[in-house]
């Protein structure tokens, strides 16, 4: 290793401490006992634990959040896998404009999707509701799963439906048959992936979700308010299923990535 | 003769403006074993798709016993293909790649189709492999897999693109001798695509030499090795000297042509004017020490190279105009001439093997 | 694909995989953005949103100082941000791409690619209680009888968070820029005498142009449109425009000014976005 090697590898360190200090330090006050976060550190505690779990607002919003994120896993991998098979397999006057369509909504900030949501939803009867978070949500989230089964699907031999055709299987069960099951890693890997973003977002939410708190705008409600390390608590439960739904899905993306087509 | 089991009817395939294939017209009799070959590029990848219903032709028609089948999609076709990719399913076993196409026939109970892909397996010597997954296979078992996988199915026609392609060559020698084994006793059509003279030679009833989205000439190997129906046929096939000319005289189904290398006599007839080309297969032209007169069935030049490929020696000779000839002989033919780079040659041919291709 | 497609006339079968998205996206997608559009000419009549065509909710968001000022502001934010965070991210990039071995490449993209879908709120939250006045950085220093320093409520902290949000994306899609950076380019250089420091400016950053610019302009995408950081790191002083929205929905129930303001920051990604792309593919020669 060089000298100029050694100093890059600290800087690259170093930028790894500041991306995860403030999940770490998240973490750790959320034990501290001490009401007021700052060193020295005052005592382990579960109290804050103890406090959410109590807490019936923090129980709703969890439960809210767990049915929109599997209800937008499910809706945006499907919509993601049609995309991605719709950009694998045909050509057609507009393709441009489809996969523009398809793949845009993260470009959009999360601010300006909600806002729109909300007038929408509104003028549909659904704003104020779970469902309306769940249409949000799913627009913003099928280009990631689009994007990964893209990937897998660039790998499969382009010969390999042609070649189940010619055994007799029609393009529907080809897709069942052998499109669906060479997808399966990046179908699970977007399951996770949509159904971490979904748990996690707060913006459009926030705008269309009225009443129906989901975890991350209670959280928000709550910063709003004092500071208190139940926040910490809540905000590291969050993290812990989303870091966990996102590791799974890298996983799943590695395993498919080490097997790869080998003709 | 018999019905044909497979026609091409003025079958042409255009994307946009190019064409890949360009009316094709060809009947394939049930048993028989049918090379098209070229050079890439030249159709006979697409004209296989045409049959399994993998393209559609843009005009023409394709017919199965006498039934257009343009328009049956290729899930209803019942005619397996062995691909040059392999085509097998990565996700599924060797088993159940076997199994795939019964399964989506129907009629079969899990333990019959599971008996029959055995059968097939075994048959193909690799029954042993039935639980193995794809990526564990070499290339030579991957085939076998594919060739399984396709016969299953018991068909009419077993459509081979490029099936050996992948395998090194001392495999691709033993596949031969097994799909030509298959093809005797399964007694089906085979209709088989490659770009390797040598395959299309040892396999071949018939072969379809293709180009440019035409067919060439359709023959036996015999019959194209012998007598190229087209300059471009005694090109690809590489076997024969061609020399192009300008008649000057024709008589009792003689030529003679005025070529760079001299006056050539060849058999065929032609118009006085016209312009020709004559081969001479390499393999009927004698070597001698230069001295005696040429006439018009001899050349004479400078030895140029040899070219050792086992037992047999190619000899290139420089003309006096700087165009080659080549010459294969067994190594013994040529032992006592000891000929060295620079000697000076003479070449001659019988008058019947020189032909004059047709334009 | 090129071709191996039986087509026949009315065939369903790409419909049924065109059609889900496209019906999707343009209901819940595109539908939402014209509305908010349509709805940026309504009125808001006693304390009730009518439907109308008026151009009055642009006329008050344009002609308010307080507008002009976000705008101001959070424009400034985001492109600081961008250039700050192409900076801070290029070493790295450049360590990845170049000097590190698979492993800890392969390591560090796991790392860079969790927090960029994980907790961005929580980790604000976080950051807020690092930065505070009585915060950890601060009773840190406190210890060694140090500070206190104003970090929280500046623009300083607001970049802080938008650097914790854009800097791990930034580097990967500088990562993915310079990896397809041809290596011999930089041994060619190497071996007509060319320092290694100059050549990455002579060598390395004009092939991988492209690329940068646009990491840099996924940093200012998304500091442009975020809300959390300028509102709880940079205490709204002054707000941004995301701040305006949230406002003008939550307590000022105007949908149409929020929509005004919606619209315009749309129209000022799209054309921050096409004239960023229409430099990265300009023509090299003018240096």
């Amino acid at each position: 290793m060089t000298r100029g090697d050694k100093i890059l590898s600290v800087y690259l360190a170093a930028i790894f401490v500041f991306i995860l200090a403030p999940i770490v330090t998240l973490i750790v006050f959320s034990f501290n006992a001490d009401r007021f976060p700052s060193l020295p550190w005052s005592g382990f505690s579960l109290e804050w634990y103890e406090a959410i779990a109590s807490d019936s607002t923090i129980h709703t919003g969890f439960k809210n959040s767990l049915i929109v994120a599997v209800a937008t896993a499910v809706i945006s991998t499907i919509l993601g896998f049609c995309a991605a098979y719709t950009d694998y397999r045909f050509k057609f006057f507009g393709k441009m404009g489809f996969l523009a369509l398809a793949a845009m909504p993260p470009t959009v900030p999360v601010v300006i999707l909600g806002i729109a949501n909300l007038t929408f939803m509104a003028q549909i009867n659904l704003a104020g509701t779970l469902q309306a978070v769940i249409l949000g949500h799913t627009v913003y989230c099928a280009p990631f799963a689009m994007a990964l089964i893209r990937i897998r699907l660039a790998d499969l031999d382009p010969d390999i439906e042609p070649a189940a055709w010619n055994l007799g299987a029609t393009r529907m069960t080809t897709v069942r048959q052998v499109v669906l099951p060479f997808c399966r890693p990046a179908i699970f890997s977007a399951m996770a992936i949509t159904a971490a973003v979904s748990f996690d977002e707060f913006m459009i939410a926030w705008f269309v979700s009225g009443i129906n708190e989901t975890l991350p705008v209670r959280i928000l409600a709550m910063l709003q308010g004092q500071v208190s390390p139940r926040i910490n608590a809540v905000g590291s439960l969050v993290f812990l299923v989303t870091i966990t739904l996102v590791l799974i899905a890298q996983a799943a993306v590695y395993s498919f990535r080490k097997t790869r087509r080998n003709v | 003769m018999s019905e044909p089991i497979l026609t091409l009817d003025a079958v042409e395939k255009r994307y946009g403006a190019d064409v890949a294939v360009e009316r094709i017209d060809l009947a394939i009799d049930k048993r028989e074993f049918i090379v098209l070959m070229g050079p890439s590029g030249c159709g006979k990848t697409t004209t296989l798709r045409i049959l399994a219903g993998l393209e559609t032709p843009t005009a023409g028609e394709v017919r199965l016993w006498g039934r257009p089948i343009n328009d049956v999609p290729p899930w209803q076709r019942e005619m397996p293909m062995v691909w040059q990719s392999y085509a097998l399913f990565p996700f599924l076993d060797v088993r159940r790649n076997v199994e795939f196409g019964l399964k989506q026939r129907g009629g079969m109970s899990a333990g019959e189709r599971r008996k029959k892909a055995l059968e097939w397996l075994d048959r193909l010597g690799i029954a042993h492999m039935e639980k193995r997954g794809i990526h564990q296979l070499s290339g030579g078992q991957r085939q076998r897999v594919a060739l399984a996988r396709a016969l299953a199915l018991e068909p009419e026609v077993l459509l081979l693109d490029e099936p050996l392609s992948a395998l090194d060559a001392h495999l691709r020698i033993r596949m031969q001798g097994e799909l030509s084994r298959l093809h005797s006793e399964l007694g089906i059509t085979f209709v088989y695509v490659t770009h390797a003279q040598s395959e299309a030679f040892a396999l071949a009833d018939r072969v379809v030499i293709m180009s440019e989205g035409r067919v060439q000439q359709i023959g036996a190997p015999r019959e194209i090795y012998r007598a190229p129906a087209s300059r471009f046929v005694a090109d690809f096939i590489g076997a024969s000297n061609v020399v192009g000319g300008t008649v000057v005289e024709e008589k009792d189904g003689t030529v003679v042509l005025e070529t760079p290398v001299g006056r050539l006599e060849a058999t065929g007839s032609r118009a006085k004017g016209a312009a020709g080309a004559l081969s001479i297969p390499a393999d009927w032209i004698a070597v001698e020490p230069a001295g005696e007169a040429t006439d018009g069935t001899a050349v004479e030049g400078r030895l140029v190279t040899e070219d050792f490929t086992g037992a047999v020696v190619t000899l290139y000779v420089e003309l006096h105009d700087g165009s080659q000839f080549f010459v294969q002989k067994q190594q013994h033919e040529i032992e006592r001439l000891s000929l060295k780079r620079g000697t000076r040659v003479r070449l001659s041919w019988p008058l019947e093997h020189a032909t004059i291709l047709p334009e | 694909m090129a071709h191996g497609r039986p087509t026949k006339r009315r065939d369903m079968f790409p419909a049924a995989f065109i059609l889900p998205p496209l019906v999707w996206q343009a209901s819940f997608f595109i539908t939402p953005l014209v509305f908010l559009v349509w709805m940026s000419f309504w009125r808001v009549k006693n304390f009730r949103l009518t439907r109308d065509f008026v151009t009055a909710n642009w006329e008050r968001i344009y002609n308010a100082g307080f507008f002009y000022d976000a705008y101001v502001h959070t424009f400034t934010l985001a492109t600081v941000n961008a250039l700050v965070v192409s900076v801070l991210a290029f070493p790295a990039a450049y360590f990845l791409a170049f000097r590190a071995g698979p492993k800890v490449r392969q390591l560090a993209i796991v790392f860079l690619v969790t927090p960029f879908f994980t907790s961005y709120l929580v980790r604000i939250y976080s950051l807020q209680i690092i930065l505070a006045e009585h915060g950890i950085i601060n009773s840190a220093l406190g210890l060694v009888g140090l500070g206190p320093i104003t970090m929280l409520s500046t623009s300083f902290a607001t970049v802080v968070g938008f650097l914790t949000l854009t800097l791990p994306l930034v580097i990967l899609v500088q990562l993915l820029a310079l990896s397809q950076v041809d290596k011999r380019l930089m041994e060619a250089a190497s071996n007509l005498g060319v320092p290694p420091f100059e050549a990455v400016f002579k060598v390395v950053i004009p092939s991988a142009k492209v690329g940068l610019i646009m990491a840099g302009t996924f940093g200012f995408l998304l500091s442009f449109g975020d809300y959390v950081s300028p509102l709880f790191l940079g205490g709204s002083k002054p707000p941004t425009l995301s701040i305006l929205i949230a406002d003008q929905v939550k307590s000022g129930n105007n949908w149409p000014r929020a929509s005004v303001v919606a619209v315009t920051m749309v129209v000022t990604l799209v054309a921050v976005l096409l004239l960023m792309t229409s430099l990265a593919y300009a023509k090299r020669g003018k240096k």
